[in-house]
């Protein structure tokens, strides 16, 4: 029983994950028809890469700070490899038309060797800008979330135009490059080995220990001796290190670096799959088992999404999903942790009632624009519009019990 | 009488109010408490406590760290809404539904930590609640007016545009006043209002402070420095342990007179003292500190600390008294490096010159800490019992780089039993502890490091009763066994019953030094209130 609640968040992740697993298979033939490539390039594939850099965001938010450069890393990190490899090739055969036809592959570990350094020293000015110049992690990332991308675009632009033809876009022509051909299990195995070493690294060294405490209680950390400033060093080196083998895995995954579009919103997924497997952004809360589990559920949902949505470009849809998600997950977690339970009122006054019909409205306004946009799109706004209504309607009957239930406390002595 | 006093808001009524001599007092108090009890669960922070304060005059209420003197305050301004008795002003019983409902009736207070917003301007913090608007905008030319109006009342020559975070302390606790005033205030309470200020600001506050009264402004004046107390109160009422013990008017009685009123608390505890003391002067010194002193970066003062020299011998607890804001902590904080201020001296340890970048390098060269704020500054409450004893020193308790759970749970068990810290098990939360048993836990923390000098700040801080006896028995355990302790507590006995010698501070210096045979409260609280030492 203990050992339920300790992990009730895993439990409650897996539960979810065979459920809309479940459901889709049921009513997606293309699961079933061809299930192994479904499950292998759909789902374990993108959800080992995002797996991958949540890890780093997890131990960010474990240590009590922030990373919102994960993205942008991604983008850079992309770049930087290929950047580098053309360099090479172009190097090693000046006169060739394809000089990239056929990479060496000490060029290759060359590139990756050279992308994970470059990921080492972001991550170390990560941490020198928050523990030295004090920045708030939020400010010191964001930084980097908006300036890594744009760095990407101009190196790209730059090193091409002196190789030769300016673009944004660098492309490898080797299609063995980067273990392309390598077997699907690739990224899964790198996503398992990083979690394993993290899991042994915060649960069974001192250092993470210490990472837990400073994510608890970074002054009381201080006193008892703990060098914190090492301590995020290390955690913002982690987080660019993971981020930016996820930008290596999608570069060999798309044999090109495109800064303009790889990795976009990263951070914010990465962090959603951290929150969801039950990390607490105020610090010192969190398991490895959990963001693995967050990255999965959160793959599983999105492909669901898109099996289900028949038409368009399902890729829309993720931004949505994932605030839901997070939201959920937020809010689940702030029940079960507060003393009042579910007997809080999740809509008094004024803004609860403002609250409650925007709910309704977003509700109906997804349905109908997604049936709209799906082949079946017959009286799609009026289906939106009678399930915005019947979800207000449920959400004030929830209000008015739950006002019902908080009557039954005394209220507060007044003036006589 | 009591017709006019049903709407004590009105305006009619201030000006009668302000009219009326300070003399006119008759049985009818401006504000009163008949047996006024509040407790904080298991602790009573007052008890049956009755004062009156007479219209248009000036009561001191002072009393030793805990007496009662702030939840008294928090009680009268609308900030506590629960407590047993009962508040009358102007002779009305009620009860205050909060701090708005208590600035509508007229009580102003000033607070210790200023209740300023520093980026608004001086009128926008006098009327903040109460802006005043004109078509649905601000109206600042009359806001700006009417500051400038209440300010030159004030006597003071403050711009009302001028940003409050670019004005000294001074001048800001004028604001507050000037915002009480404005507000109508008939009763102002302040608490501790000089603790912050220059000489020549507080010179300018008791000018202030005339000047209202001869307006007929009541006020209620909390402190403990004695020559404050005789320059302006007409009477002072002393609190002790959250009781009444008397009130007397000031020109009948003395300083020594007071601080005896102050001193003589209840003490139920006898502490074995059958170690042997090794404070022999042929021994060397653990820890000398001399001249240390430490920067006060925007204050008035400077410095939080000046000047302050003394030895900590072998197996000796020595003890640091002083009331609150004397330095204590800051002391203990500078000794273990983890000062964020500047600060300079020479203190040595053995002999050595002591290195004090980072507490890390305290404890390495054997010196631990227990802090003052077990929760904010001690406990890790994301982790168990076991781990937040160990954190100090897991280094020591690794295997192949990893953490031994076997040698970690051993660690633990071994505080558990020395320091006798009930728990139902190593892997339960932290916070399923009493205050007592986590305070042993970072006790424990801190003798995992073995020290050879142990800081505790306050260690018997919201500790119950009986854990504070086991408290006192293990220090005198810890220092039989050679470990040097420097501990300041805000209780007087506490520090007379265990400390082989104790040390004074008074804003900041070292104003007594009393070996335990010496030592008395009387004698301490004399050196603590600063009576007959000199103002530099």
């Amino acid at each position: 029983m203990e050992l339920v609640k300790k992990y009730v968040t895993e439990i409650v992740l897996i539960l979810g994950i065979v459920v809309v697993f479940g459901t889709t298979a049921m009513f997606n033939d293309a699961y079933t028809e061809r299930f192994f490539d479904n499950v292998t390039s759909l789902i374990l594939r993108p959800a080992s890469i995002l797996g991958i850099f949540a890890l780093g965001a997890a131990v960010v938010i474990i240590a009590g700070g922030i990373d919102l450069s994960s993205g942008s890393m991604i983008a850079l990190s992309a770049s930087i490899v290929c950047i580098t490899t053309l360099v090479f090739c172009k190097l090693l055969q000046p006169d060739a038309d394809d000089p990239t036809a056929s990479v060496p592959i000490w060029v290759v570990g060359a590139a990756i060797a050279v992308t994970l350094f470059v990921a080492l020293l972001i991550g170390s000015l990560h941490a020198w800008l928050i523990t030295v110049v004090q920045l708030p992690p939020f400010v010191a990332t964001l930084a980097s979330l908006v300036g890594l991308r744009s760095l990407a675009i101009v190196m790209n632009k730059a090193v091409s135009k002196q190789l030769g033809a300016e673009a944004v876009i660098v492309n490898i022509q080797d299609s063995n490059y980067l273990l392309t051909s390598a077997p699907w299990w690739l990224p899964l195995a790198i996503f398992l080995t990083l979690a394993m070493l993290l899991w042994v690294i915060l649960n069974f060294t001192v250092m993470g220990r210490h990472i837990y405490a400073m994510g608890g209680n970074e002054a009381a950390a201080k006193l008892s001796g703990i060098r914190t400033d090492r301590l995020k060093w290390f955690a913002y080196c982690f987080a660019a290190l993971t981020a930016s083998i996820a930008g290596i895995l999608l570069a060999s995954s798309g044999l090109s670096a495109d800064p303009q579009s790889q990795g976009t919103g990263g951070e914010l997924f990465a962090i959603a799959a951290a929150v969801i497997g039950g990390c607490s952004l105020s610090g010192g809360v969190g398991r490895v088992s959990g963001v693995v589990l967050g990255a999965l559920f959160l793959r599983v949902v999105i492909d669901a999404v898109a099996k289900l949505i028949t038409s368009g470009n399902s890729a829309n849809y993720e931004g949505m999903i994932v605030g839901l998600l997070v939201v959920l997950a937020v809010a689940m977690n702030e029940v079960t942790s507060s003393t009042v339970g579910w007997r809080k009122q999740f809509f008094p006054g004024a803004l609860g009632m403002v609250a409650l019909l925007t709910i309704g409205l977003i509700v109906g306004a997804i349905l109908a624009f997604s049936l709209t946009l799906s082949e079946q799109a017959t009286n799609s706004w009026r289906i939106g519009l009678v399930a915005g209504i019947i979800t207000s309607v449920v959400l004030a009957l929830i209000k008015v019990l739950a006002y019902q239930l908080g009557k039954t406390k005394p209220a507060i002595q007044v003036k006589p | 009488m009591n017709d006019t006093h049903a709407t004590p808001h009105s305006p009619d009524h201030v000006i009668q109010m302000m009219t009326m001599a300070p003399s006119a007092s008759a049985d009818i108090f401006a504000i009163e408490t008949r047996s006024i009890s509040k407790r904080f669960g298991g602790v009573v922070a007052l008890d049956n406590v009755s004062i009156q304060v007479r219209r248009g005059e000036l009561l001191a209420i002072c009393g030793e760290n805990g007496a009662g003197k702030s939840t008294l305050v928090k009680i009268l301004c609308g900030q506590h809404l629960e407590y047993e008795g009962e508040v009358l002003l102007q002779g009305q019983p009620l009860r205050f539904t909060g701090i708005k409902d208590a600035e509508r009736a007229g009580i102003g207070i000033i607070h210790q930590e200023l209740n300023l917003v520093e980026n608004l301007s001086v009128a926008a913090n006098v009327f903040l609640g109460r802006e005043q608007s004109r078509y649905g905008f601000l109206d600042q030319a009359s806001m700006n007016r009417q500051t400038t109006s209440l300010l030159r009342q004030l006597q003071c020559e403050i711009s009302p545009s001028a940003r409050v975070g670019t004005l000294r302390v001074g001048d800001q606790q004028l604001i507050e006043i000037a915002k009480a005033v404005g507000m109508g205030a008939e009763i102002l309470i302040m608490d501790e209002p000089t603790s912050a200020l220059t000489e020549s600001e507080v010179t300018r506050l008791y000018r202030v402070i005339a000047d209202l009264r001869r307006r007929g402004v009541t006020i209620l004046y909390i402190s403990h420095k004695m020559d404050e107390i005789f320059h302006l109160s007409d009477r002072v009422t002393v609190l002790r342990d959250g009781r009444y013990i008397d009130t007397v008017a000031t020109a009948e009685v003395t300083p020594r007179k007071i601080t005896q009123m102050m001193v003589g608390r209840d003490f139920g505890y006898q502490v074995p003292r059958d170690r042997i003391r090794s404070n022999d002067p042929a021994m060397p010194a653990l820890l000398s500190v001399k001249n240390l002193w430490r920067a006060w970066p925007g204050h008035a003062r400077k410095w939080r600390l000046q000047n302050i020299s003394f030895d900590v011998y072998p197996g000796e607890i020595v003890g640091v008294a002083g009331l609150m804001g004397a330095g204590r902590t800051e002391l203990f904080e500078c000794l273990f490096g983890c000062c964020t201020e500047e600060f300079g001296g020479e203190v040595n340890l053995d002999g050595r010159p002591l290195r004090l970048g980072h507490s890390r390098d305290a404890i390495r060269q054997g010196i631990s800490m227990v802090s003052e704020d077990r929760k904010r500054l001690g406990l890790f409450s994301n982790l168990n019992i076991r781990e937040n004893v160990t954190i100090g020193s897991l280094q020591k308790l690794t295997k192949v780089g990893l953490v031994s759970l076997r040698q970690e749970r051993t660690a633990c068990q071994t505080m558990i039993e020395r320091l006798r810290i009930k728990l139902a098990g190593q892997r339960f939360s932290v916070q399923s502890l009493s205050g007592g048993n986590q305070q042993k836990c970072l006790i424990g923390r801190s003798l995992l490091n073995h020290p050879k000098l142990l800081l505790l700040d306050d260690p018997t801080r919201g500790v119950d009763v009986g854990a504070k006896a086991e408290v006192y028995q293990l220090l005198n355990e810890l220092a039989q066994r050679g470990i040097s302790i420097l501990m300041s507590s805000s209780e007087l006995p506490e520090l007379l019953i265990n400390c082989d010698r104790i040390l004074v501070l008074c804003e900041g210096r070292l104003t007594g030094h009393f070996t335990s045979e010496e030592a008395t409260e009387q004698a301490i609280m004399e050196a603590a209130t600063a009576i007959n030492i000199e103002k530099p």
